[in-house]
Order: C-alpha cells, then structure tokens, then sequence
C-alpha cells in the first residue's frame, strides 16, 4: 500500500494539491470526531465548497485526501488509486460530479470493488440542498432526513456518514450504480455525488 | 437466473458446471447484481424490452480455459459474446447483440506479452487497456508511443476489434490497420495463429504482417468468427517533436482547394496528424468559414521543414490563411501537459468524461451518446453536400424539436475519408430516448439514400447499418453468412454483430 510519505511525494509530482491529514479542531454539529476510518483515500473536487469541506473533515479521519481541479480523475487514477489497487482493494471515498464516480466505479469492477454507498445532493441556486441516499443508508446511519435536518452543516454530517459507514461482514452484491448518466436538474442546479467504493 | 433463449436449463447448467470447473466458480457470475454490470450504460433502450442483456458471465484468465469455455459452449449451444474490457460506451458497452447471450469476460487476460523498441511493437492479451500499456512502456523506459483512443480504459485489442480509432500519426490512429499478427480461438475450441504466427517458433510474428497464403486477420474485425486471445501492434517510435497549425479561410467553397491541398500533404506523407475541420470560429483575419488543423509529427528539423512546405501549399490558395502553431518536443514538460489535448501526444485518459458530465460549459447534458458517423469522400464538394444534408434534414428527423443532436464534426481518422460525426444524447427518459432512435435510424436511411453509411454501429442499431449495404441483393452479407455456418456452425460466437446471425437465428 503506498504510505502517505509516497503519496505526498505522489501528490507533488501530479501537482494535485493533498489536504494534509491530521486533526481538525472542529466537533461538528453532527457528532464527535475524530473518528477514524479505514478509507484509503477521499476524492474531492475543490470546485464545490462542500466538497472541500468533507475533504477537511475527512483528512482528520487519517485517510488521504485528494483535491482534484474538476471532474477529471485520470491524475488521481495513474499516481493514486490505481496503484494502491494493484497493491490491494483498498476502500475510497468521495464527494464529486457524478461522471467521477461513473469513471472510478467502471475501473473498480474489475479489481472486485464496488460502490457500497451512494448519496446525491442537489444544490439549488436559491440555496436550498436536496438530499438522497440511494445505497448503504443504513450501514453509513444515516438518511437524507438527517441531512437536510443539517442544513447548511450537510458536508460535515456526510462526512461523518462516510467516515463511520461500516462494511457488512457478510459478502454482499451490488449491481452497478447510475453514476453514468446525468439526472436532469433544473436551471442553475449542481449536482454533487457522495460514495464508497469497496470491496464486497 | 437468467437462461439464453433455445437453451433448455439442464443444457444451461450443464455449460456453467463445465465453467466452473475450467475457471473457478468465483470467475462464473449468474447472479441478478453481477450480471446487471454488464448492461449497457448508454442503451437506448435502457428499461425497455428491447434493451441488450446478458444472462450470465464467465472469466477465463488464460488461452486453455478460453477453449474449455468455448468448447462447453459449443457442446451446450449456449450462445457467449466476448468482450475485452466492455468498455465500448456508444457502441454498446459490455452488453450482447443477442439478449440472454454469456458474456465471456476476458477482462483477467492482461498481460504485455512483448514490447520490441528496436521493430516498435507490442503483443498483447485482450484485458491490456491502453493505461496498461502506457504504463509498461513508461516504467520499462521504452521510447515509443501509444495511440490511445480519447477513453483510456479501453483494450487494445478490443478498440482495434470493433474499428476504432485514435489522436496521433497514421499509421498507427488506425487501431485494426496497425496490428500485425493475432491468435484466435475459434468455435470448435481451435487456436490459430495468423500471419507468420502459423510458424511453430515464429520468430517474426509481430514483423510481417502478411505470413503466407490468403490473409484472413480481417475475418475477425467487428465479426463473429473467432475469440481473439492475442495481437500484434506496431508502434510509434517516440516522435521527436510535434507541431500543429491550422489554416483557415472566410469563403464557404473554400474548404475544396482547402481539402485538395491536405489530401495532397495526406498522400505525401507530409501530414500525418489526425485532423478535425472546424466550421466557423476566429481565423487570423477574424471570422472564419472553416479552419483546418495541420498536426505533423517528426524529428524536429523535418516537421518544420514539412510544415513550411504545408503552409505553402495552403498559402497559394487564394484568401486563406495559415497561423503556425507551436513546436511540441517531447517529452512534453508539465507545463505544456496541463493545456495540451493528452491524447494528442499517446497519452491516455479519462478527461473526456468529465466534459460529457455535468459543467460549466454543459449544464443539462444526458451523460451518455450514441454516434452516427457515415464515412464521406474527403472533398469539399462532398462535405459541403454533407453539410446541406444535415441542415435540410435536420428539421424532418427531430419533427422540429430542438433534442440537443450536435454535429456534424468532420474528422479525419483514415486516409482518403471525412468521419462526419452527428451525437445523439442518450439519458433515462424513455421518451427522449424514443425521439433519438427515431432521429438515428432516419439519418441511416437518409445517408443510405446518398451513398453514405457508418463505419461502426451501437450494438442495437448494427443490422439496421448492415442493412444499408445491400449491392447485388445483400451479397456481402450472404458472403458473411457462409462464412460462419462454416466456423461456427452452432452459432455460438457473438450471434448478430454487424449483421451477420447464425443460421437458426437468421430472419429469412
Ligand atoms: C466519451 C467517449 C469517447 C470515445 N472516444 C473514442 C475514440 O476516440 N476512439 C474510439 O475508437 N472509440 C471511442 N469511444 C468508443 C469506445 O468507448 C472505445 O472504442 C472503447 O475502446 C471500446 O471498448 P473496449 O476497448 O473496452 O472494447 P470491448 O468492449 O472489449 O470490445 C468491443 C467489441 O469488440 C468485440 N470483441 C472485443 N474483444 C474481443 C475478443 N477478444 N474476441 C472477439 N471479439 C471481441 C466485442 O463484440 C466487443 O463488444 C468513445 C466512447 C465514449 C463514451
């Protein structure tokens, strides 16, 4: 597995800024941290503010947070994930555009992995966030109530969601998710995807 | 679990104990989840009946447990469809022409068998993407490219298999035209080896692409034939340098001399690069009519010396103008990397997708495509001719409605042709998905109607493409047809690609 001194070292030839991992001071509105996880690495698109903010938060979880520039995982792929893969299938996470998780999710079926949690929230221009959790609620506890319930604090409460999802010691299958196309959002609307993807 | 059709479940059971032992149980997958990974992501028919599914799949991880698996196949006549990586988005994914079809993964055969830098080629195993490949290249040191398609994750073998094409020099962007050499196991379970492959110790398998007596690698391009487990492909040697200009012009006829001039520098071997025609933008002298990109790779003093010669060819012509570009050397920097076309310089990605996702620059897009892309004289008459035909039909295939159809694109993958590219948005609303298959299968008829047709075909529209090529009553298709009851005479390979179905199944 590479260790985080070759991921930083990883990090700086890709020039894909790392958010450094350690404790962040911050008990969130949601629960205690920090917790720790067994994720190897957190992807996060450092277009969407709560996107960099999951990335913070999970960073004091000890897993490895990569910031990339917009949907586009081809860098994290080659110098990250791909390698750590070929090692072992190791557990990622991340709160990006749905064609980032499509793309990951299509490369880890054939190393056995896949997307054990799924969540998606819709970003309105007026400010509201639309929540739903379509895989692995119940294992992350947590439910699109919970989120909107959060309300602007959503990224730290999935955050932890993802931080604290366990796997089922039981093997489960899942079929693929539908990271492939895009839903249809009205005017204006974002749309950011939370997920795992793991082994089964 | 799902049972192919014309099989009953004891034959069915039969193939997959058969399976199970020749790979392992855990390579068999008959589950609903497992099963479901292979749907097409971009059907057009997503959720509806006549959406493409398999009913089950199975892994072999070498050229042995390919044979047992197709010989059980044959023994049960349970029909299988290979697949290298099933990455083939637009083209219909990992899903089978014929529903309830096995698809036969070979996604763990992944090994780079050799790379020669001296004779630049490379022998690969069907699972070996295009990163893969790269990636052996780059960490052995080796100084020769790649031509990757714009997805990286694709195979080797499987693009160059269905026809397909990628972004640096020719010879080499045609990914079937640059193979030399492939290993076949044929229905019955038999491996063959063509080319000078069918010299026990072949010593020059990868070099000669010919071998001996009548040439038959072309059998097994978009076909049923055959399972290939292994290929050939020569290689660029790592270019020296690379340089694109573009050459542009104001009038509307000027693309005619403008195409005569790149088919000269195309046939002279003095333009090499992959080529797109642009319609409109700014030209040197402000607005443009069209704008030709003129990419030319090479050691460094040839290139310029080649690129002085193109621009005087484009600069005799009257009103057009030609804006050199800049000179690549490589290994390009990381500086030049971060705002170059990756592809471009036989580097492979994935970047493509997140411009087909949700951007700034596309707020509503489906996610997915399919493509119709009929292969046009490279002339500006006929592209003009072209360029009429989408306008005025435009309006009939849509019934006026705006379905967010782009095109045409005009590229320039083989020598002699024009691709004109025409995108159809495919999403999960079965009644735009509906209105797209309608616009699709009215543009093939219409472009039939004009001696035009498509090269490759999504998996769900490749007998009606088939169709269009009709001379002398179908007599390439019957030619086909003989050809397969006599190599598989079950029909057990890839019923239905490009046209071509096995006796039982053939619509009379
Ligand atoms: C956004 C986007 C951009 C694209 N850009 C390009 C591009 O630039 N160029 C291009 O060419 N394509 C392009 N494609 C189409 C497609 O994604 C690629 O061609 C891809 O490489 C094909 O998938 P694959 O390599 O996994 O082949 P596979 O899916 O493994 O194979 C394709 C087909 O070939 C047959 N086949 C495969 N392997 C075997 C075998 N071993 N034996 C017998 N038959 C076999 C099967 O019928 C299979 O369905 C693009 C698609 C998308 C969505």
């Amino acid at each position: 597995m590479t260790s985080r001194r070759e991921f930083l070292q990883v990090a700086a030839v890709t020039g894909l800024p790392v958010i450094a991992a350690g404790p962040v001071n911050a008990a969130t509105a949601m629960g205690v941290w920090p917790l720790r996880t067994d994720i190897h690495a957190v992807l996060v698109d450092r277009r969407h503010a709560a996107s960099r903010s999951v990335g913070a938060r999970l960073a004091s979880t000890g897993a490895q947070v990569q910031a990339m520039a917009d949907a586009d995982i081809t860098q994290v792929w080659l110098h990250q994930i791909g390698p750590a893969w070929r090692e072992r299938p190791v557990p990622i996470a991340g709160l990006t555009a749905r064609s980032a998780l499509f793309c990951l999710e299509q490369l880890a079926l054939s190393r056995g992995l896949r997307v054990v949690f799924h969540g998606e929230h819709i970003l309105y221009p007026d400010g509201r966030t639309e929540h739903s959790i379509l895989r692995g609620a119940q294992r992350a506890q947590v439910s699109a109530r919970d989120l909107t319930r959060a309300g602007p604090q959503w990224p730290a409460a999935i955050a932890e969601a993802l931080a604290r999802h366990r796997q089922n010691p039981r093997p489960e299958r899942f079929g693929p998710s539908d990271a492939a196309l895009e839903p249809a959002l009205p005017p204006g609307a974002q749309l950011l995807t939370s997920w795992i993807i793991a082994a089964t | 679990m799902a049972i192919p059709p014309n099989v009953s479940p004891a034959a069915f059971n039969a193939a997959l104990d058969a399976w199970r032992d020749a790979v392992g149980p855990e390579w068999v997958f008959t589950s609903e989840e497992d099963v479901a990974l292979y749907r097409d992501a971009y059907s057009p028919f997503w959720g509806e009946p006549e959406e493409r599914v398999a009913s089950a799949a199975v892994a072999p991880a070498t050229v042995e447990e390919v044979q047992a698996v197709v010989r059980a196949a044959n023994e049960h006549r349970v029909p299988l469809y290979p697949i290298s990586t099933g990455r083939n988005l637009a083209y219909g994914g990992s899903a089978p022409i014929y529903s309830g079809s096995v698809v036969l993964d070979l996604k763990r055969m992944n090994r780079v068998l050799e790379v020669n830098e001296r004779n630049a080629y490379a022998l690969v195993e069907p699972g070996v993407s295009y990163f893969d490949l790269y990636e052996h290249i780059t960490k052995a040191g080796l100084d020769l490219w790649i031509d990757p398609p714009d997805p990286g994750w694709g195979s080797v073998i499987g693009n160059a298999l269905d026809g397909g094409a990628g972004w640096t020099a020719y010879p080499f962007r045609d990914h079937f035209g640059a193979h030399c050499g492939m290993e076949v196991v044929l229905a019955n379970g038999e491996i063959v080896r063509t080319g000078m492959g069918a010299l026990p110790n072949s010593k020059s398998w990868q070099h000669s692409r010919w071998g001996y007596g009548p040439w038959v690698d072309g059998l097994f391009r978009q076909s049923n034939f055959g399972v290939v487990t292994k290929m050939g492909f020569w290689l660029m040697p790592r270019p020296e340098a690379m340089m694109s200009s573009m050459a542009t012009s104001e009038r509307e006829e000027d693309i005619i001399p403008m195409l005569d001039a790149l088919n000269l520098l195309e046939n002279q071997h003095v333009v090499n690069g992959s080529t797109q025609i642009f319609q409109g933008g700014r030209g040197p002298a402000g607005s443009a009519a069209w704008t030709i990109q003129v990419p030319i790779y090479g050691p460094e003093k040839v290139v310029r010396a080649q690129m002085d010669y193109a621009k005087a060819k484009f600069t005799a012509i009257p009103g057009v103008k030609f804006v050199e570009g800049e000179l690549f050397r490589t290994p390009l920097t990381p500086e030049q990397l971060s705002r170059v076309r990756l592809v471009n310089f036989g580097i492979p990605n994935l970047s493509t997708f997140a411009m087909l996702g949700r951007n700034p620059g596309a707020p509503d897009p489906a996610g997915g495509h399919i493509g119709f892309s009929p292969i046009v004289p490279r002339t500006g008459e006929s592209l003009l001719e072209f360029k009429r035909f989408y306008a005025e039909n435009l309006p009939k295939v849509t019934n006026g409605e705006n379905l967010g159809i782009t095109g045409p694109v005009y590229m320039t993958c083989w020598e002699r042709t024009l691709v004109c590219l025409i995108m159809f948005p495919i999403g999960r609303d079965k009644a735009m998905n509906a209105k797209m298959r309608h616009a699709f299968e009215t543009w093939v008829r219409l472009a039939a109607e004009r001696g035009w047709a498509e090269y490759r075909a999504p998996a769900v529209y490749q007998d009606l493409v088939a169709d269009t090529y009709s001379f002398n009553n179908h007599a390439l298709r019957r030619l086909r047809e003989t050809l397969k009851d006599a190599i598989d005479p079950n029909g057990i390979l890839s019923a239905g690609r490009y046209g071509v179905w096995p006796k039982h199944l053939r619509k009379t």
